[in-house]
């Protein structure tokens, strides 16, 4: 009797994480910058919510704006400080990754590599609610200025298997419950398990980054890239890692 | 008389042309000085160098598009929010 109770209970299981084919993730927004919030601990901005919609192939970010005017005006200032303007689009199957933008009007993909981040996996864990998350981290060298990197961080759980994150952070053996770079944190609120779920790609020009600041310089003449030079030069700040 | 009238015309049309040119002029110029330092303001370069400009990129468009508006007479010009 025990063990037909115990492969029924069993069947039930699967059979309800089988179901269970696509995710949808809220993130909240947190700031860990001591000038901004005034204390040593980071402030969750409860207001600044991102969706992250994921399949087993496909997964869909982006910032989702609240009715107030009012608070947008000022959510959307940390949104982008954050960089995290835009839709981030993945597709493992079609290896197709973007980031939609609007610039000038234009609707525009930037084309990005689909296995850019090369993570180091750690052994440190934490619990993030109910889920057993292991760190990883990335050390990005930016090809706009030499030697300085900027450390981006993140805790996924190999509990949850969808290997995709918040801003088009991804390639983790699990989902990404936190992301953090720079005074940025993206902190998982809530997840919600379905069946399905429906991804539209998004539309636009395709263009890589470097033919994005080209378009850009066309439109303002600023040149992103000795902007950055000279900036770096001038910076006070000896530190090169971020 | 016909040609004093024809100097004053022509007179009044460069001003007036001239006059026209000057105002589009600053009133973009504004814009985009506007526009890029408020980006400089709210992205760190720091961000900048990690994301390629993108943030600098959607900072500058909002913006532009918040003084550019003003132009306008649709709205009052903000001044912007740095944190």
């Amino acid at each position: 009797m025990k063990k037909q109770l115990f492969i029924i209970t069993l069947l039930i299981t699967i059979k309800t994480y089988s179901q269970n084919n696509a995710i949808i993730v809220t993130y909240n927004q947190a700031i860990n910058n001591s000038k901004i919030t005034k204390s040593n601990k980071p402030k969750i901005l409860k207001d600044i919510e991102y969706i992250l919609k994921c399949s087993k192939n496909v997964s869909h970010f982006e910032y989702i704006e609240k009715m107030s005017s009012e608070a947008n005006r000022a959510n959307k200032t940390f949104v982008r400080k954050a960089g995290a303007v835009g839709v981030y689009y993945k597709n493992l199957k079609t290896k197709e990754k973007y980031k939609s933008i609007n610039n000038f009007g234009k609707s525009i993909l930037i084309t990005e590599k689909i296995d850019k981040t090369k993570w180091v996996l750690t052994k440190e864990t934490k619990k993030i609610d109910k889920y057993l998350c292991y760190k990883a981290f990335y050390n990005f060298t930016s090809p706009l200025a030499e030697g300085y990197s900027i450390k981006i961080t993140a805790w996924y759980s190999p509990e949850i298997s969808f290997p995709f994150g918040p801003i088009g952070y991804d390639g983790l053996p699990g989902l990404i419950l936190e992301l953090s770079y720079l005074d940025n944190i993206f902190i998982a609120k809530s997840i919600n398990f379905k069946k399905e779920v429906n991804i539209t790609k998004p539309e636009g020009e395709k263009m890589t980054q470097k033919e994005l600041r080209l378009f850009f310089q066309k439109k303002t003449g600023i040149d992103i890239k000795k902007q950055i030079e000279q900036k770096a030069k001038n910076s006070t700040n000896t530190k090169k890692e971020f | 008389m016909k040609k004093v009238i024809f100097m004053l015309a022509f007179v009044m049309g460069s001003f007036t042309i001239s006059a026209n040119n000057f105002n589009s002029s600053e009133e973009f110029a504004d814009c985009d000085e506007y526009a890029n330092n408020a980006a400089n303001e709210e992205v760190s370069w720091v961000t900048t160098l990690f994301d390629g400009g993108q943030a600098l990129m959607a900072s500058y468009n909002y913006w532009l598009g918040v003084c550019e508006s003003h132009n306008h007479g649709e709205s009052e010009l903000l001044s912007p929010i740095f944190l």
